[in-house]
């Protein structure tokens, strides 16, 4: 019985050692966001699910009671990345033939905007004023630890192609009550820098249409060609890899994958 | 699977884990904290997590509620071995085989790997880099991403054996180890109503905003 105590209290030490170690570890090989652009270890992805898919209708049965952002930019996404434009990219075949680009299979038109709130920081009020961009579509809420951790990858891939040729698209969909308040909402989206139209689904109608019934994950994202054919899916925040591969989809999808 | 290991246990100081962590715990301590349930908690977890992961066991709102009535039925059974010593009218349910049966360790061991399985579809995760990997590709390569799916899962198990040593360091006597047996079980069966009540994600809310 001795021996067994003393096992038991061995291995307790050991456990409680191994969560402490990991746990004050946690954060110090946080790599920044923005350097995630060494091109060695991504491997080619199977986009999941292809349940935001549907057969091409006449989407934008959206009800937008769009939400005037007065508080919010003025300057919105799409009008700001239209100027600014800060790393323009022009298609090349180089962004074709990147190692990185992940399978890209065409999985038919997006699901529509179901029954929103309005949209904020956006002159556009539906995906189908998109057209002719490619159009990442994130699922995410501000209190999700997770979500906060793709944005400042977001804002990069934001600066190097937001512009005539892409456009990031996040749908707020509450996961608690605190988060269903738009002012919040703005106030975390300034805090992150994000300026892209930001979809208010706050009932998460869109959130579980896109995705399977309760199987819904925050964060999520959709990569739409420019013609909003669902192309790319990854759930969860992106480290390094998941960073590479998403910048390298969207880049082909821009020149045209 | 080494890097999965180390998010899934950095991962245990989300509110997120709870829905799992909360009645597999309680399962371990009802069952008196064997090795053999341990072991059955930490096998259903990654049995459960995997399933969930490939989409091979989704169940809708309705199903989720009527497993909780299984998991706190299996809360209650894994404690009726005890209850003979406590309440004199049980007595005599000590000497039924089929109490007998209920009191052996692979039993304990074998319901709570079940509740684990069961649980692992109440899961509502906080997605890492790993574990976005994993759900975002083993519906379509489900062999592949098994090794690191183990890896996250094993890391969430962290406090369970950590829990299980605990109560076998300690040692405590049979009395004690009963009063906590009979505690976990209710709290088993308090998380078991939770679900059944549909009100489980209005406390995971809460502890969640209590930890902001």
């Amino acid at each position: 019985m001795n021996a067994q105590r003393l096992a038991a209290l061995g291995g307790l030490g050991l456990v409680v050692a191994l969560v402490v170690g990991l746990l004050a570890t946690n954060g110090d090989d946080a790599t920044p966001a923005t350097e995630a652009t060494i091109a060695d270890s991504a491997s080619p992805a199977e986009p999941g699910s292809d349940s935001a898919v549907s057969e091409p209708t006449d989407t934008d049965s959206t009800e937008t009671n769009s939400i005037d952002s007065d508080s919010a930019d003025p300057d919105s996404a799409g009008a700001e990345s239209t100027d600014t434009d800060p790393v323009a990219t022009e298609p090349t075949d180089a962004a074709l033939s990147d190692p990185n680009v992940p399978d890209l299979p065409d999985r038919g038109t997006h699901l529509p905007l179901l029954e929103i709130d309005g949209w904020l920081q956006s002159d556009v009020e539906s995906l189908e004023e998109l057209r002719g961009k490619v159009v990442a579509v994130q699922f995410w809420t501000f209190g999700c630890v997770n979500c906060r951790n793709t944005m400042q990858q977001n804002v990069a891939l934001y600066e190097k192609y937001g512009g005539d040729d892409f456009e990031i698209v996040g749908i707020h969909a509450p996961e608690f009550d605190f988060e269903r308040d738009p002012d919040r909402i703005l106030e975390s989206a300034a805090e992150q820098n994000i300026t892209w139209p930001i979809v208010l689904d706050t009932e998460k109608r869109t959130f579980h249409s896109w995705q399977e019934g309760r199987r819904g994950f925050w964060p999520r994202v959709y990569l739409l060609d420019r013609d909003g054919n669902v192309r790319y899916d990854r759930i969860g925040e992106y480290g390094d890899s998941g960073f590479e591969e998403l910048d390298a989809a969207v880049g082909a999808l821009i020149a045209g994958a | 699977m080494i890097d999965a290991f180390v998010e899934g246990v950095r991962s245990i100081v989300q509110a997120c884990h709870l829905v799992i962590l909360v009645p597999v715990a309680a399962m371990v301590l009802a069952a008196r904290a064997r090795w053999q349930v341990m072991v059955g908690a930490v096998v259903g977890i990654v049995v459960g997590g995997w399933l969930f992961a490939t989409r091979w066991l989704v169940l809708d709102q309705t199903q989720i509620r009527w497993s909780g009535l299984l998991v706190g039925a299996l809360a209650i059974a894994v404690v009726v071995p005890a209850l003979p010593r406590w309440f004199d009218g049980a007595s005599s349910l000590g000497d039924t085989a089929a109490v007998r049966t209920l009191g052996q360790p692979w039993v304990g061991a074998s319901l709570t790997a079940v509740v684990a399985i069961v649980v692992t579809a109440w899961w509502r995760p906080c997605v890492g880099e790993h574990l976005g990997t994993i759900l975002s590709r083993a519906p379509d390569e489900p062999f592949a991403q098994l090794p690191a799916t183990v890896g996250f899962l094993l890391g969430i198990s962290v406090p369970l054996v950590a829990i299980g040593l605990m109560v076998r360091a300690l040692e405590p006597g049979r009395r004690s180890l009963d009063v906590t047996s009979y505690a976990a079980a209710g709290l088993g069966v308090l998380s078991a109503v939770a679900v059944v009540a549909g009100r489980q994600a209005d406390i995971v809310a809460r502890l969640f905003e209590w930890s902001q």
